[in-house]
């Protein structure tokens, strides 16, 4: 084991365990601590489950997972705030945790007398302090509200101003829970920037993320958390893969009632023509499904002719989870017609695109019509499928991404 | 064994004193937004500090000297401010201890976000309460000074054993202030329980009438009191002219470094529990 001397690890955890005890009534807490372990009044929850981890200097980590799978609860007892119940933490130099935004603000306070006490709270001195005022009213680019009291702020200028805080303190080793989703795109650039400035600085970088692209582009390393324990470790890409199944997994466990239910009721039409069956991507159920951007996204459906149709009109529909339309088609609107078919055939049809939206989750609608003085709906099905989609760069903005060459001439 | 405990005694009073240095900075900080924060959005501001001692000497001397004609009975020739002055003497140094002792309980639940989500020395949170109340008491203490000086012409060199009065009560106050801010965490009751008890306190202590006044065979009982032996020792330095009861302070200052000893173990070995409460 004599390569592991040369980068020596920034944060280490043996067996750590966490395990919280749950009460019914805070009578059973008291009534604990009176029998002193002779009666038990909890039940254990255990939070986290046998984690062992070497973070070496410099390297920067993603953590993944569920919500409730342990993320929140690793980062804070790496940063000290909790104990684990079992097992050790070591952590080499000093630790800037973004645990929450702007914990430790007080909002009847400007911004300025907030930064003077975070820092203090950093352990920096005030002259340090007086000293990184400029850069951090820089980075933060709040303008005047610098000197306004914090309860004026948005959050987006609160995370702003306590990301430049923390960064600013410069730590060897940084810790952050979801700060960065919050903050508009040129922020978000800013953050990337000062993670790169930390990265080739040699710094440890531990952050939890719900974004699977982030971690892929950013990171050096992933870990997945599963139920407090670590379901995977190592490259990124593999360990994005591994969340994916698990969304996947969990998503077939509680949403899949919720969409069928969803689909009976939003599914309408005349039923002259009828959707069998559909599939996206060879995928038949109807949520978890994530798209990578560029990929050939192919959506088939097998559709029963009830009664003659001459002039069939196949489509779909593609919106967000607020049903703001994204996309759609058919081929009517795209001027071709679609072969004439008797009553009781069986046809195949199949659509298909490129992924070429912005990292979000979006839903799929399906349906068919024919073309009779007019258009009339036969069969619709809202809602088939639900699907997540990947970005290639960390940095989304807008709803599609264009793909645009930008190059000097 | 013995002198095992005796190391780590020590060691924990180094630690403890360490404390306020290692973290003077955020210590400051602190305290300075307690003081100004209590004066935040009014016109006067600290202007306050000053105004409160200097009304409540009016009040009490109209109170107790003019309507009440009470005496504080130690000679013959008392002046009209000399009864407030002298209950002045003995109020403030109990506010420092009533101020941050009634405080304690709530100072960590108020500071829940400083438990879960930063890395913070909790255990600073007692001291900046107790710190801000000595800036406030130090001010109203140098006013009634001042008054005794002009009104009395008591104030004398004496006046150097002030500090010798003030150290053992800073060390009772902040251990039972770090005592009683770890229990409030786990007991919230605790902070309802306080504020009767530092009232009942208040009359137990010799503070509206002089220790002497106290009847021979309830004596050993307010003797037991360490804030009777402070006040004592206050009055003998400001406006007695006399050196302090030195071996009655002397055992309140060892008790108090006891106190302050065992309230800093206290906290800090139940601290580690606070963010799975809260």
């Amino acid at each position: 084991m004599a390569f592991l001397a040369e980068s020596e690890p920034a944060v280490i955890l043996d067996k750590v365990q966490k395990v919280y005890r749950l009460y019914e009534t805070p009578i059973h807490r008291l009534k604990q601590a009176l029998w002193r372990g002779r009666r038990n009044y909890f039940r254990d929850f255990t939070a986290l489950s046998d984690i062992t981890l070497r973070v070496k200097t410099g390297t920067t980590l993603g953590i993944i997972g569920l919500n409730g799978s342990g993320k929140s609860t690793l980062l804070q007892i790496i940063a000290g705030v909790l104990q684990p119940t079992v097992g050790a933490v070591r952590v080499k130099g000093r630790l800037t945790a973004l645990l929450e935004l702007g914990a430790g603000f007080n909002s009847e306070y400007t911004g300025r007398e907030n930064v003077l006490v975070n820092g203090a709270i950093l352990g920096l001195m005030r002259y340090d302090v007086d000293r990184l005022i400029p850069q951090i009213m820089d980075f933060a680019g709040i303008g005047e509200f610098f000197d306004q009291p914090l309860k004026t702020y948005s959050s987006g200028m609160i995370v702003r101003l306590a990301f430049a805080v923390a960064t600013s303190v410069n730590p060897e080793v940084l810790l952050i829970d979801e700060a960065l989703a919050v903050g508009d795109a040129p922020f978000q650039m800013k953050c990337f920037q000062r993670f790169r400035e930390f990265q080739d600085a040699g710094k440890t970088i531990i952050f939890v993320s719900h974004d699977i692209g982030a971690v892929q582009q950013l990171c050096d390393q992933g870990l997945l958390l599963d139920h407090g324990r670590i379901m995977a470790f190592g490259d990124p890409k593999e360990v994005s893969q591994e969340y994916t199944k698990i969304v996947r997994l969990s998503s077939k466990e509680m949403n899949i009632k919720v969409s069928e239910a969803g689909k009976r009721v939003m599914r309408m039409g005349t039923k002259e023509m009828e959707i069998l069956g559909s599939s996206l991507n060879g995928s038949e159920n109807g949520d978890g499904i994530t798209l990578n951007y560029g990929e050939k996204v192919c959506l088939s459906m097998k559709v029963k002719f009830n009664r003659e149709i001459d002039r069939p009109i196949v489509g779909c529909l593609v919106k967000m989870m607020n049903r703001f339309e994204v996309a759609g088609a058919n081929n009517f609107y795209e001027g071709h017609a679609l072969r004439p078919h008797k009553g009781g055939e069986v046809a195949d049809y199949e659509i298909s695109f490129p992924m070429l939206l912005s990292p979000n989750t979006y839903y799929l609608s399906l349906g068919v019509a024919y073309e009779d003085d007019g258009i009339v709906r036969a069969d619709y099905i809202e809602c088939a499928f639900i699907f997540r989609s990947l970005s290639r760069r960390p940095i989304p903005c807008g709803i599609v991404d264009l793909d645009m060459e930008i190059k000097e001439i | 064994m013995k002198s095992n405990v005796a190391s780590r005694l020590t060691i924990a009073f180094f630690k403890s004193v360490s404390l306020f240095w290692s973290f003077r900075d955020l210590i400051r900080q602190l305290v300075l937004r307690d003081v100004t924060g209590r004066y935040k959005g009014s016109y006067l501001g600290l202007l306050w500090s000053f105004l409160n001692p200097l009304f409540m000497l009016v009040i009490y001397t109209f109170v107790f000297s003019v309507v009440m004609k009470a005496r504080w009975g130690l000679h013959e020739h008392e002046g009209h401010f000399e009864y407030a002055i002298t209950l002045l003497c003995g109020l403030i140094p109990f506010n420092i201890f009533a101020e941050s002792v009634s405080r304690a309980p709530g100072l960590v639940l108020a500071h829940a976000n400083y438990v879960k989500r930063v890395v913070f020395p909790l255990e600073i949170l007692p001291a900046v309460v107790l710190f801000s109340s000595l800036i406030q008491s130090a001010i109203s203490l140098a006013i009634v000074v001042t008054f005794a000086w002009l009104f009395l012409g008591v104030v004398s060199w004496t006046i150097i054993f002030l500090p010798l009065a003030i150290l053992p009560l800073l060390a009772l106050s902040l251990g039972i202030g770090w005592f009683l801010a770890a229990l409030g965490v786990f007991i919230r009751d605790i902070g309802h329980t306080v504020s009767i008890m530092t009232q009942a306190l208040f009359f137990m202590t010799p503070i509206l009438y002089p220790a002497s006044a106290i009847p021979q065979q309830f004596r050993p009982v307010f003797e037991l009191n360490p804030l009777s032996a402070i006040i004592e020792a206050v009055r003998c330095a400001l406006i007695w002219e006399k050196s302090p009861p030195w071996l009655w302070l002397g055992i309140v200052a060892a008790l108090s470094i006891a106190v302050y000893l065992a309230g800093y173990y206290w906290f800090m070995r139940s601290k580690p529990a606070f963010a799975d409460i809260l």
